[in-house]
């Protein structure tokens, strides 16, 4: 999956956030990377576009897990 | 799970996932898009949570989901396209997790069990790298499985009845 997959979007009219509605935001993704992997949020998106995991089998899992979080990144 | 907005569609989604997981821990669920129709979005516990008296046991909970319209129902609905239930050691080891991917680089699309290196089983072929084939779990399910079998305390006494009752709804609007 790359970064920039999956980010087309049919935007709707927009509301305001109340101050209950907490948003996941990209520290999360950090954390993982660094939990999982112990590289950056900015590593592992280097190396997961550039094919780096496919080559190191035994990070495998762990970098399809941190992927999950990747649509954090997208702006809002 | 339906609703007359997105942002109500979401929250119909995220609400009953909430309450089950403070069922067993005090992790805080958040999503990542409340407005956006047809893009993979994230719901996801902001932290690792240590299950309530099982301390050493990290609960992890990811889901992908897309917000679209169901003209029918909805006339929107949030469809989860990813899940992921797991179990970690506190030294970072899973233990078990559920996983389910259909669309993603993995050419396992069908629900599966990992068992994690986590157990102490040492068997390569079966930790980590094992499918382990399941039906879709919900996450329900794995929320009382928690309490049956790793004695997790459930913070709620109406624990129970609340599981059955989200559960039912998730039976109900889930579309396979």
């Amino acid at each position: 999956m790359k970064l920039e997959s999956n980010m087309s979007s049919a935007p709707v009219a927009s509301h305001k956030r109340s101050s209950s509605e907490g948003v996941a935001d990209p520290d999360i993704l950090e954390r993982a990377a660094q939990r999982y992997l112990q590289m950056s949020t900015k590593e592992f998106v280097e190396k997961w576009n550039s094919g780096f995991f496919k080559q190191h089998p035994e990070l495998a899992h762990k970098a399809a897990d941190v992927a999950l979080l990747l649509p954090l990144l997208s702006a809002r | 799970m339906p609703g007359k907005t997105p942002r109500e569609a979401v929250k119909a989604y995220l609400d009953p996932l909430q309450k089950n997981a403070a069922i067993v821990c005090k992790g805080v669920l958040r999503v990542n898009n409340y407005d956006i129709l047809d893009e993979v979005s994230v719901l996801t516990l902001t932290d690792l949570a240590p299950l309530s008296g099982r301390a050493d046991l990290l609960l992890s909970v990811v889901q992908q989901y897309k917000i679209i319209r169901d003209p029918q129902n909805g006339p929107y609905r949030v469809t989860t396209r990813y899940y992921k239930y797991a179990v970690e050691s506190e030294n970072g080891l899973e233990i078990f997790g559920y996983h389910w991917h259909p669309e993603g680089s993995s050419p396992v699309v069908f629900p599966h069990l990992h068992i994690g290196s986590g157990t102490g089983i040492g068997r390569p072929e079966l930790t980590c790298k094992a499918h382990f084939p399941t039906g879709r779990v919900a996450f329900e399910e794995v929320i009382k499985f928690l309490i049956d079998e790793f004695n997790v305390q459930p913070d709620r006494a109406l624990w129970q009845e609340l599981s059955d009752k989200t559960k039912a709804l998730f039976t109900k609007h889930k579309s396979w």
